[in-house]
């Protein structure tokens, strides 16, 4: 495994209060990265099964093989301000920003977040990607995805005259 | 890839490098209806996935089986029985065909999710003429005239017709197909599929045809693809045995079109491959013990796993409380047990004892008699099975004639 080890702790007061329990995660890299006990079973239903399936945190640690540890920095970044927000406009936000600036990212970190079942920051992440897309004319998502149209000319028309509405 | 996407301006427009299908549907789950209805337009796949799913959907879920039509092999006419849950539902082969032209000469050769396929003529090997039809559609058909019979490829290309078979998922939003099953003629016996692998698999030339055909010669494995089908035969094979099953492997797995030549229902060793809540299964029957395997993927393979056993001796007691012979037929008479087929939904497969059709499922062991005929069978012989599905939706596109070269006579 990697000697370096990376340390974020989430959750401000987990410093002040020792005997708050902390569970390890780790990148597909090797990282490994420290974290709250409470707060990532707060948002993680696959980790919270694991801890009720092991029986406890004592020097538990989740190896993450799909996720990078960038990817897990920025996943548990976000968390950290879904934590600390009760409403989700916040979040909403960073994650809104953090499309506009590495889409790619954000998409790892939706993965990523699907990976470790983190249901409601995946369903809110979708949203925001999903506002994204609304808006968008039909050319211009298949230059944002980079699909080629295998329709005929003839078969788009009709799909055009049955649904009409949806194109003005 | 990240650093890929530092390089870009933003001006010149973000675009996403990988967005694995999971995630892209979760996103469109959640498009409102105007979007998801102008986005149908983006590409075909796309389009499928707009009319099959989420709260826009404008179709029902898949027809599930009604019944089944079964024959004897020296029987013209088709019977129909019902399944669960359409007890009460009966279905006449003759007046669901009434509507088509010289109806009274046509032969049932295979169905598929609401369409029927069938042939001109009552021989089920000397036709040249297809038609397909949806059976809740009265003003609808296609027909197909083929340039040869199978009889005259046969001799000509020196192999042999094992069947016809129709594959068709009105969700796929794709024609449906129709292949034409051959086999190499050098080898009569029992056909090892190694000896099928190095076969030809030709579409047919014509772009817009919804009908391809499956050969299989001595010659090297030609396949051609066309930009949204794709013809995969793979191996299937289970235990030691060869299955001599040939799956087609039909928009990414969705859909598996499964075939067995004939051969195999000769024979002590009785088989049968379908699909079956979604997965393929196979059975296997000897004299002893009815065997179903389950094909699954395993760490990125595909591996058959055996689902269930039942010994042919209790099947048999239960076919005999139900059927009482007369003492002295009842001695030493050999009862085989015919796999016919698998309930598409269920966890059922279809077999036959004597000329009995039973449902028996997987599960529980429950076994329930469907229908047949009365009378020992001696030698073992399999009724025809074609399974049945009413579905109105089911649509062929417009009425259409195709014709389809099969030989090319010139040369």
């Amino acid at each position: 495994m990697s000697t370096e080890s990376k340390e974020i702790l989430v959750g401000e007061s987990s410093q002040a209060k020792p005997e708050k329990k902390t569970i390890v995660l780790m990148a597909s890299d090797g990282d490994e990265f420290v974290v709250d006990v409470d707060d990532i079973t707060n948002q993680s239903e696959m980790i919270r099964n694991l801890i009720s399936d092991m029986g406890g945190t004592d020097g538990l640690q989740v190896p993450l093989l799909n996720v990078t540890a960038p990817v897990l920095a920025k996943l548990l970044e976000l968390f950290n301000v879904s934590n600390k927000n009760d409403d989700d406009e916040e979040v909403t936000q960073k994650v809104k920003e953090l499309m506009e600036a590495e889409l790619n990212m954000m998409i790892d970190v939706l993965g990523a977040a699907n990976y470790i079942e983190a249901t409601s920051f995946f369903d809110l992440s979708c949203k925001v990607l999903a506002d994204k897309f609304k808006g968008m004319s039909v050319e211009e998502v298949r230059e944002f995805l980079n699909i080629e149209c295998d329709f005929t000319e003839e078969e788009l028309q009709q799909i055009h005259a049955e649904n009409a509405w949806a194109f003005d | 890839m990240h650093r890929k996407m530092a390089e870009k301006t933003m001006d010149d427009g973000p675009s996403i490098d990988a967005l694995p299908d999971h995630l892209l549907h979760e996103i469109l789950f959640r498009l409102p209806v105007k979007s998801a209805l102008r986005f149908r337009c983006v590409s075909k796949a796309w389009h499928a996935f707009f009319t099959n799913r989420g709260p826009y959907m404008t179709m029902q879920p898949r027809s599930p089986m009604y019944g089944f039509f079964y024959r004897r092999p020296t029987n013209r006419s088709w019977n129909y029985a019902p399944v669960y849950p359409f007890k009460d539902q009966r279905f006449d082969l003759t007046q669901l065909i009434a509507h088509l032209p010289n109806h009274r000469n046509l032969t049932l050769l295979d169905s598929c999710n609401g369409l029927l396929l069938l042939c001109f003529g009552s021989d089920a090997n000397f036709f040249n003429c297809m038609i397909v039809c949806n059976p809740a559609n009265k003003t609808n058909w296609v027909i197909i005239c083929l340039n040869a019979t199978p009889t005259q490829v046969e001799l000509l290309q020196r192999c042999r017709f094992v069947g016809p078979r129709l594959l068709f998922d009105r969700h796929a939003s794709l024609p449906f197909m129709c292949f034409l099953f051959f086999e190499d003629g050098q080898t009569h016996a029992p056909f090892p599929w190694s000896e099928m692998r190095r076969s030809q698999k030709e579409l047919l030339t014509n772009e817009s045809h919804p009908c391809f055909t499956v050969w299989c010669n001595q010659s090297g494995l030609r396949c051609h693809h066309s930009a949204d089908h794709e013809l995969v035969a793979t191996d299937v094979t289970l235990t030691d045995e060869s299955w001599n099953a040939c799956t087609i492997d039909h928009l990414e797995d969705q859909d598996v079109v499964y075939f067995l030549p004939d051969i195999s229902s000769a024979g002590r060793l009785r088989r049968v491959i379908g699909k079956c809540g979604g997965f393929l299964h196979g059975a296997l029957c000897n004299e002893w013990e009815l065997r179903v395997w389950i094909n699954v993927a395993e760490a990125g393979q595909r591996v058959w796993k055996l689902k269930h056993t039942s010994s042919c001796q209790t099947l048999v007691k239960r076919h005999k409380e139900s059927h009482r012979r007369r003492r002295h037929d009842d001695g030493d008479i050999a009862y085989a047990v015919l796999p016919l087929g698998f309930h598409p939904d269920f966890d059922i497969i279809f077999l036959q004892i004597e000329w009995r059709i039973y449902s028996l499922h997987l599960g529980s062991g429950a076994m329930e008699e469907l229908g047949g005929e009365r009378g020992a069978n001696p030698r073992g012989e399999r009724f025809s099975f074609c399974p049945f599905t009413w579905d109105p939706l089911a649509s062929l596109g417009d009425r259409k004639l195709y014709r389809v070269r099969l030989v090319d006579w010139g040369a």
